[in-house]
């Protein structure tokens, strides 16, 4: 194929682009001799060819490397060991979850041993409330054993206090007591006994509690922090006078009809700790012609509380 | 390629393959990065590159990864960019460069790049074809339409002085 006025354009261009081999070269250069009028056109494509700048890639050292600082663990190599440390923590969280939910695993039963521990507790703690139903000291003990754990404490320390003979409780060394005694001779007369009596169908105490006002206002003086008031004591827990709040109250709500039902609870007050805490308890009981098979067994209910107080 | 290989492949092609990356992109700092990445995948890859291939091998992985690049970046603003200094540093033709620069500017990037690896490092058709991953074809036609842009834009240039 020989160049002419038809193509030399792509002539042209393929020869400033050096793609023409050396007879295809002198083939266009002999054109262009024999048609001085396309010269012109020759010499301004030969003009768009670019010249390199001077552009000097500075501090080129940092490219140049040496066979001895070759990296002992490719880079590569460390991406994939990364990755198979992740797959293989993964595998084991799996497996480990996974061992859990077995049967046989030592975690696996130490969750099963506490979950019938729980229910063997309450168990026990029914069996204990009914036969408390017939025992006051032992409903206290019924009421610590289904006590949350971190108020176990508490409450055994609540519990110790009461204890006949304490001093505490005396009521000659109690200036609650001395105040609660004072509000006895006023007419009010709050439920009179350290262990309540459970017994909510006993006449006794079903007469007694029609006597007493449920929430009588007694005006405490300052006490200390975690001093427990006798639970004779029946009071709210905020004092009507603006003083101290109370260190407890035990609080016995009588009803006035059959089926009878009895409520008490214990407070602590921590003044360091701005805390309230305690629990209630309410005991149902029912006539004979309403009974159902709860109350017949004298249902008790427990709850154990601790609020926070703002600071 | 051995360590001098590549060595040599630093002090042979480090300042073409910056210079190309440079009209390429518009930004020192760009275009610095590019070269030192390819540098640096010619070293992770040495022992499978051979000495002779060395610069079509940086000018492939620079060029794609610059073609990456400005796709992300689609910075038009490049020119405006480039020190002073690099715009005219070494240049013997003043003002015909200056106007040839301008003309390689208003092409594409395609356009350009194909002309620079043709121009600056005297590829042929089928290397620049090698690095571009473009067919012969392409090339050829891609270049004509380049050249015959530059052309018609320094005849217009020559006119108006």
């Amino acid at each position: 194929m020989t160049v002419n006025r038809n193509n030399y354009e792509e002539y042209f261009l393929l020869y400033i682009d050096r793609e023409l081999n050396g007879n295809d070269r002198q083939m266009v250069e002999e054109f262009v001799r024999r048609h001085p009028d396309l010269e012109k056109e020759l010499t301004a494509l030969k003009q768009t060819v670019a010249v390199p700048p001077e552009i000097v890639f500075e501090h080129k050292e940092i490219l140049l490397r040496d066979e001895k600082e070759r990296r002992l663990f490719p880079v590569y190599l460390w991406r994939i060991a990364a990755a198979l440390l992740i797959v293989l923590a993964g595998t084991w969280f799996l497996v480990m979850t996974g061992k859990l939910r077995k049967p046989g695993h030592p975690a696996a039963d130490s969750r099963e041993m506490t979950i019938k521990m729980d229910a063997k507790n309450k168990r026990t703690a029914a069996e204990i409330k009914t036969e408390n139903t017939q025992n006051a000291a032992s409903v206290k003990k019924t009421d610590a054993d289904s006590l949350h754990a971190g108020n176990l404490r508490k409450t055994r320390r609540a519990v110790v206090r009461q204890q006949p003979g304490s001093d505490l409780l005396s009521p000659d060394s109690n200036p609650i007591q001395q105040k609660l005694n004072t509000a006895k001779q006023n007419g009010s007369n709050p439920v009179g006994k350290t262990n309540p009596d459970p017994d909510a169908d006993s006449p006794e105490i079903a007469t007694s509690e029609k006597l007493v006002n449920p929430h009588p206002a007694i005006d405490l003086p300052g006490v200390e922090k975690n001093k427990i008031l006798p639970e004779t004591t029946n009071f709210p827990l905020m004092p009507s006078g603006g003083q101290r709040p109370p260190l407890s109250t035990v609080n016995r709500q009588p009803s006035t009809n059959q089926p009878s039902s009895s409520s008490e609870s214990i407070l602590v007050f921590d003044n360091k700790n701005r805390t309230i805490s305690g629990f209630f308890k309410k005991m149902m009981s029912a006539s004979p012609e309403d009974a159902t098979a709860d109350n017949r067994r004298q249902k008790i209910r427990v709850s154990v509380f601790q609020f926070n107080l703002k600071k | 390629m051995t360590a001098e290989d590549y060595n040599d492949c630093v002090r042979q092609y480090a300042d073409g393959l910056y210079r190309f990356m440079l009209k390429s992109t518009g930004h020192v700092e760009d275009a610095r990065d590019l070269v030192q990445s390819a540098f640096e995948k010619l070293w992770e890859h040495r022992s499978a590159v051979h000495a002779a291939t060395g610069k079509s091998y940086l000018f492939t992985i620079a060029y794609h990864k610059m073609i990456d690049q400005n796709r992300k970046n689609r910075r038009m603003e490049y020119r405006d960019m480039l020190p002073d200094h690099l715009e005219t540093a070494g240049s013997p033709t003043p003002r015909l460069r200056q106007v040839l620069e301008e003309a390689l500017d208003r092409l594409n990037e395609r356009q350009r790049s194909l002309v620079m690896l043709k121009d600056y490092e005297g590829y042929s058709y089928e290397e620049i074809g090698g690095i571009t991953g473009l067919n012969t074809s392409q090339i050829k036609v891609t270049l004509h339409r380049a050249r015959i842009q530059l052309k018609q834009y320094l005849v217009s240039v020559e006119n108006v002085l």
